[in-house]
C-alpha cells in the first residue's frame, strides 16, 4: 500500500465515481478515484460513503490528507488527516496578536501567508524554538482564506489553512497555550487595566492604555522578550517556558470601576498593582492566573512596582530545607503575583524580568527582594541577609539550600557595598555584572546581560518547577 | 520596584541643589520597603511609609516625578526597535533576495 499526501483541491462526483485531485506539490496534481460497484456489500458501500464524506471535509477545510492506494493504482483505499507540524493559536485578526506554535523553529523563521494571488512575508516580533509571535497582524495580510507556514533558510513547516479576519481584536487572547495536562496550567496574564485608581479617595478614571492598543501590544511583546530571551535563563532552563500559558486581556468593553482598576497611582510617580482585584478581573475571562502584569498608559505615573504571590497553603507542595528549616514550594496560587507596568517603560533594561522576580516569589514561602537598598523585612527572604554591624565581615557562606551551600557575594560585583550597609547577598552567576534584583542600570555594559545569583536561581527554578509542572 | 537610573539621580541633584545621594537612597529605601509590607495585613504601615516618602519628596526633590518621567520617556523612544515591514509579493513575481539571516 502506498500513501500520497497533499491537499484535496477538487472533487467530481459523477454516477458511480468520485474523482479527486490531490495537490502533492505547487505544480503537481494527482488524480484518484473512488468507485461504487453494484456488487458491493452494504458494509463496503457504507465504508466508501464515509470515505467520500471525509474527502469532502478535506476539500472544504483545506486540510492535508494522506490518500492510501495500491502502488501505481489510483483507487482510493483509505484516508488519513495529517497533523501539521505547526499550529496557529486562535483566529487570525488584522491588528491583533498572532502566534504559531511548533517544534524546533529556527530563530530566523519568517511567517508566510499565501493566497491564490499573493504572498505576504512577516517577520515575527518574538521567536522561540516552540512558538513565534507577531505583535500585530499587518493589514497587508489580506482578509479571507489563505495558508500560513513558517520558513527559514533550509527549513520549512507545513502549510496550514486559515482564514484572516478584519474587525475587532479579541478581548482575551491566548498567546501561548502552555502545558495542556496541568489543571490549571501556570498562567501568566498581561492585562490592559481599564481603570486607574487615584492615590486617595478611591476615584477611578479610564486608564489611557484603553485608547492605545498599539503601545499595549508593543509592551507585551517587549515583556515576553525580556522574560524569555535576555541572558538570564530562569524561564528557559529545562524548557520551563514551553509549559507556561501566556494570555493577553485588552477589553475595550470592560466597565471602568473599582473592580477593573488594576493599577493605582502612588505619589509622586509610582504605579501599584491592585493585587486583591486580579483574580476577580481575570476570572471573568475564564483564566486562573499565577502572575498578572497590569499595563497602564499613565504618563504621570510610570515607575513599575510589584507584589509577591500568596500561595495556596492548603494544597500540595514540594518540601525543601533552607538553612536547616523545612519549607515548601507550593504548587498552587491563591492571590497571583502582580506587577504594574508602564507603556512608557524603557525597553533597554530588565524591568519586566526584575518585577517578575518579585511577583513570582511569595509573602510566606520565600520573598525575592530588591538588592539596591539596604533594608529587609522579617520573614523568609531568599536573597538578602543582614549582619549585626556594618563593620562585621561578610560570612563566606550565605546559606544552605536543599543540601547545597551557596557562598556570599563579598564584593557586590563591581558596585561594592556602601560602608553603612549591613545587608549582603548570595554570590552571582555572573560576577562581572550587577544582580538582576540589584540596580541593573549600573552595569558597565549590556544591561540585559545581568543575571541572578546562584542561590536565587536554584531556589526559583525549583519553585517554578513545582508550580509549572503541577 | 524598578531601580532608579543613574541619569535620573544625576539630573535630580542638578535640579535640586543641596539634594544628597543619601536623600535619594532614603527615598528608595522607603519605597522598596513599602512593597515588602502585606497590604492586606498592614495598610497603616504602608500609609506611614507613604507619608515619610512624601515628606522627603516635598522637602528635597519636588520635581522627582517630572524628571524621572521625562528621562523614562526619552529613553523609551530611543529603546524601541524598528520593525521590518511585511513583504508583499504577487504570484509570478520573482522572490526578493534574502539576507544571510533569512530576512528579505
Amino acid at each position: 500500500m502506498a500513501t500520497t499526501t497533499g491537499r484535496v483541491t477538487r472533487m467530481i462526483w459523477q454516477s458511480q465515481f468520485v474523482c479527486l485531485f490531490v495537490e502533492t506539490a505547487p505544480s503537481n496534481q494527482s488524480l484518484f478515484v473512488l468507485q461504487f460497484h453494484a456488487g458491493d456489500s452494504a458494509f463496503v458501500t457504507e465504508h466508501k460513503r464515509q470515505l467520500a464524506k471525509l474527502l469532502a471535509v478535506a476539500l472544504t477545510s483545506r486540510r492535508r490528507v494522506g490518500v492510501q492506494h495500491e502502488t501505481g493504482q489510483a483507487v482510493v483505499r483509505g484516508i488519513d488527516f495529517l497533523l501539521p507540524d505547526i499550529s496557529p493559536v486562535g483566529p487570525a485578526v488584522q491588528g491583533d496578536f498572532y502566534s504559531i506554535t511548533g517544534n524546533g523553529i529556527p530563530n530566523t523563521a519568517q511567517v508566510v501567508f499565501e493566497t491564490g494571488v499573493s504572498t505576504v512575508t512577516v517577520t515575527p516580533d518574538l521567536r522561540r524554538p516552540h512558538w513565534v509571535l507577531i505583535e500585530r497582524l499587518p493589514a497587508a495580510v489580506p482578509a479571507g482564506p489563505c495558508t500560513v507556514r513558517l520558513t527559514a533558510p533550509g527549513w520549512q513547516s507545513d502549510r496550514v489553512p486559515i482564514t484572516v479576519f478584519t474587525g475587532a481584536a479579541e478581548a482575551r487572547r491566548t498567546l501561548y497555550p502552555g502545558r495542556p495536562s496541568a489543571s490549571p496550567p501556570y498562567t501568566f496574564v498581561f492585562a490592559a487595566t481599564p481603570g486607574l485608581e487615584a492615590e486617595s479617595g478611591g476615584g477611578v478614571a479610564t486608564d489611557p492604555v484603553r485608547n492605545d492598543r498599539a503601545t499595549y501590544h508593543d509592551v507585551v511583546r517587549h515583556c515576553l522578550a525580556n522574560l524569555l530571551t535576555v541572558t538570564e535563563s530562569l524561564l528557559r532552563d529545562g524548557g520551563l517556558e514551553r509549559q507556561v500559558r501566556f494570555v493577553s486581556i485588552f477589553d475595550p468593553a470592560a466597565a471602568v470601576n473599582a473592580a477593573s482598576a488594576l493599577v493605582k497611582r502612588v505619589s509622586p510617580n509610582l504605579i501599584e498593582p491592585m493585587r486583591a482585584r486580579m483574580n476577580g478581573f481575570v476570572g471573568r475571562y475564564w483564566e486562573d492566573p499565577d502572575i498578572v502584569f497590569a499595563v497602564s498608559g499613565s504618563t504621570t505615573h510610570t515607575r513599575a512596582s510589584a507584589w509577591f504571590t500568596t500561595d495556596d497553603g492548603s494544597r500540595p507542595g514540594v518540601t525543601f530545607t533552607y538553612d536547616g528549616v523545612s519549607r515548601t514550594h507550593r504548587r498552587f496560587t491563591d492571590i497571583p503575583g502582580s506587577a504594574a507596568i508602564s507603556t512608557q517603560m524603557d525597553q533597554s533594561g530588565l524591568t519586566a524580568i526584575h518585577e517578575f522576580g518579585h511577583a513570582a516569589s511569595d509573602f510566606g514561602n520565600g520573598m525575592v527582594i530588591d538588592l539596591y537598598v539596604d533594608g529587609t523585612r522579617t520573614g523568609f527572604v531568599v536573597n538578602k541577609k543582614m549582619r549585626a554591624q556594618a563593620s562585621d565581615t561578610i560570612p563566606a557562606n550565605f546559606a544552605t539550600y536543599a543540601g547545597t551551600t551557596f557562598t556570599s557575594d563579598t564584593a557586590r560585583d563591581g558596585l561594592g557595598y556602601p560602608n553603612t550597609w549591613r545587608s549582603f547577598h548570595p554570590a552571582l552567576v555572573d560576577a562581572a555584572r550587577p544582580n538582576l534584583m540589584d540596580n541593573y542600570w549600573l552595569a558597565s555594559s549590556n544591561v540585559q546581560a545581568c543575571r541572578l545569583d546562584g542561590l536565587t536561581f536554584q531556589w526559583f527554578r525549583d519553585r517554578l518547577r513545582a508550580k509549572i509542572l503541577r | 520596584m524598578e531601580p532608579i537610573r543613574p541619569d535620573v539621580r544625576e539630573e535630580l541633584k542638578r535640579v535640586h541643589p543641596g539634594l544628597a545621594d543619601r536623600d535619594i537612597d532614603r527615598y528608595d529605601e522607603l519605597t522598596s520597603q513599602r512593597f515588602l509590607v502585606d497590604p492586606d495585613r498592614e495598610p497603616e504601615r504602608i500609609r506611614q511609609i507613604d507619608l515619610e516618602r512624601t515628606r522627603i519628596v516635598q522637602e528635597k526633590m519636588p520635581r522627582l516625578a517630572e524628571i524621572e518621567n521625562a528621562v523614562v520617556l526619552r529613553r523609551r523612544e530611543a529603546s524601541r526597535a524598528p520593525k521590518p515591514p511585511p513583504q508583499v509579493r504577487l504570484k509570478g513575481e520573482p522572490e526578493p533576495p534574502r539576507e544571510p539571516d533569512g530576512s528579505a
